[in-house]
């Protein structure tokens, strides 16, 4: 049913690009990237984070460089996807999102914000952007424990609240995550973006990762630096037989392949290369 | 400032809140009436799944509530703090407000900016609630444009950041969060139902069955990952979350309200809170450093076990 509609093909690379470069050639990560999301071309790509403040900042590599080389050559536009950026990293944040737009040249054309705040200074700041509303901004309760929640048709109540108003600002897109099995997007103004395969559940300031190897009276601190070990480490969890929770970063997920949209007539599928950890050495259970 | 706001689920816990040293109260409510309308699994308020259990009062016995509270001069304010809402639901909350503003209330906990211009337009205070997840000063400025003047600051954040945020906005009003339930997750962010059939998402992946893939396999590595993922799911915030060391930080900030969470708490808990942070914002108006107050302040009575490693802290740099 989901290929009825005109779709445009998109692969985020928000929150694992590190542990992608550390196995494979930009090239190659786009191929299999691919090939993963049943896609015969790719025409857009996100990187950036929508979760973590410290991945974010993390966002400056000579990987970043040979990616946006690539997307050149290939043709394919990049999305900037900015998270809630926590106090002590805000100036920083904002430093290194000039430093992106300006080094990615016209490439970024496109900033997803998950955040009002955010979204007033790119507007303001940079006005030739235009402005996406990330996942955060989609607050729907979304949880694969209750079938009956889950198998019934949702219309997001981010559907409901006038942004124009409330910021002043105009939307370029709107992302969703594939909450249930049925999202009704009737009366969206704008070009829907859905994420696919995994269905963000939770996700907070404070990192499990980031505190491996830290000293005990040291773990679990709000927004803590951090080496990223969240590149190099993933956490499944078994609710049931039919239902695997993953942890990348400091978010929780829940996969969801079978979602279908209504009310719209093209849509973004923003395809999460997050099984690049399945093939990882597992254990402890 | 320095007031202790405490939760309220019933008019007899109204008085011995009152002379354990409650200074404002928090209400959350249920309604059969919006079940009916929005479905069992729509939220007025964060605790709704949980029905007469967290939110005792309906909104009749509340607005009763209400006018008792005013009648002995403390504010109060009511949570309308559910992740988000339908337009149907906003207008309904309209309807809610309506009553309220009557019945004397002073606020409102919102959870999403569209609710601060419909509750000034009540006269109804709006209290942006952790749920607006106010992580930094931009979004400080944001709903203090939209005329919220107080805010509740997530409590997964620093010491440092919660004072670099009020420093840099000192006309607003904060709270912040003191004791019992801490949380793994942001309050704003985590997205799953808290509800008694499934509990909270985060109980359930400490307890689920899990496996743990790493980039590296070798024993030195394998042994920090799965130490680490050992006390994260089994001992930190496993007991009720406390901030009592970081009351002299808050007291010299200027820090509003303390909040005790905890809707659904034993009240005998919530009481014995109430005379802790007493006692303790008290010590701190004396002391004339951190350290002194950190040799002189009561702890909580479960201290043995709740303060190892800083596991069961809101601040735990305060002392760790």
């Amino acid at each position: 049913m989901k290929d009825e509609f005109k779709k445009e093909n998109c692969v985020s690379f928000c929150e694992v690009l590190h542990a992608l470069s550390a196995k494979s050639s930009m090239d190659n990560i786009l191929s299999e990237a691919c090939i993963f999301a049943g896609y015969n071309s790719i025409e857009r790509i996100y990187i950036g984070s929508n979760f973590c403040s410290q991945y974010f900042l993390s966002c400056q590599s000579e990987t970043l460089s040979q990616l946006a080389l690539l997307c050149q050559k290939k043709n394919i536009k990049i999305t900037l996807c900015i998270p809630i950026i926590s106090e002590k990293n805000l100036l920083e944040a904002k430093g290194l999102i000039e430093k992106l737009y300006l080094s990615f040249n016209n490439l970024i054309d496109e900033t997803t914000v998950n955040d009002y705040a955010m979204a007033i200074y790119i507007a303001r700041k940079y006005p030739d952007q235009k402005i996406n509303l990330g996942r955060l901004f989609q607050k729907d309760t979304r949880d694969i424990r209750y079938p009956e929640y889950f198998s019934d048709k949702i219309v997001p109540s981010t559907l409901a609240y006038d942004f124009h108003k409330l910021v002043g600002i105009t939307i370029n897109s709107v992302e969703f995550d594939p909450t249930n099995s049925t999202i009704d997007l009737s009366g969206l103004k704008c070009v829907p973006a859905i994420y696919t395969p995994y269905c963000f559940a939770t996700v907070g300031n404070i990192c499990e990762y980031a505190s491996i190897g830290k000293q005990f009276n040291e773990k679990f601190r709000p927004n803590a630096d951090c080496t990223l070990n969240c590149q190099r480490n993933v956490i499944r969890y078994f609710y049931n037989d039919n239902t695997q929770y993953l942890k990348v970063g400091r978010a929780v997920f829940f996969k969801n392949l079978d979602w279908t949209i209504t009310g719209v007539g093209q849509y973004r599928e923003i395809f999460e290369p997050f099984d690049v950890f399945s093939n990882m050495e597992g254990g402890y259970e | 400032m320095n007031k202790i706001l405490v939760p309220l689920n019933s008019l007899e816990s109204l008085f011995p809140l009152l002379d354990a040293g409650a200074d404002e109260f928090y209400i959350g409510f249920y309604d059969d009436d919006w079940q009916e309308e929005f479905g069992k699994y729509s939220e007025v308020n964060r605790m709704s799944g949980f029905r007469e259990r967290a939110n005792k009062l309906n909104f009749g016995e509340l607005l009763q509530v209400v006018r008792c509270i005013k009648e002995q001069n403390r504010d109060v304010f009511i949570t309308f703090n559910g992740a988000t809402y339908s337009n149907d639901e906003l207008q309904k909350i309209e309807n809610y407000f309506e009553k309220l503003s009557e019945s004397g209330a002073d606020g409102v906990i919102i959870s999403v900016p569209q609710l601060a211009d419909i509750a000034i337009k009540y006269n109804l205070e709006p209290v942006a609630s952790t749920m607006c997840a106010i992580y930094n000063s931009d979004l400080v400025k944001f709903y203090g444009d939209l005329g919220v003047k107080r805010m509740i600051l997530p409590r997964d954040l620093s010491i440092a950041e919660i004072e670099h945020i009020v420093s840099n906005n000192s006309q607003i009003e904060y709270e912040v969060f003191l004791m019992r339930n801490g949380c793994q997750f942001s309050d704003s962010y985590c997205l799953g139902f808290h509800r008694p059939e499934c509990g909270s998402m985060c109980g359930m992946l400490n307890h689920a069955p899990k496996q743990i893939f790493s980039t590296k396999s070798d024993f030195e590595t394998q042994h920090e990952v799965e130490l680490n993922e050992m006390l994260y799911s089994n001992v930190f915030h496993h007991f009720a979350a406390c901030g009592l060391c970081a009351l002299y930080r808050f007291v010299k900030m200027g820090i509003t309200a303390y909040k005790i969470v905890g809707r659904a708490e034993n009240f005998n808990g919530i009481v014995e809170d109430i005379g802790l942070i007493k006692e303790n914002i008290n010590i701190a108006l004396k002391c004339k450093t951190e350290g002194e107050f950190l040799n002189a302040m009561k702890m909580i009575p479960a201290s043995r076990q709740a303060c190892k490693l800083g596991m069961g802290c809101y601040y735990p740099e305060i002392r760790f």
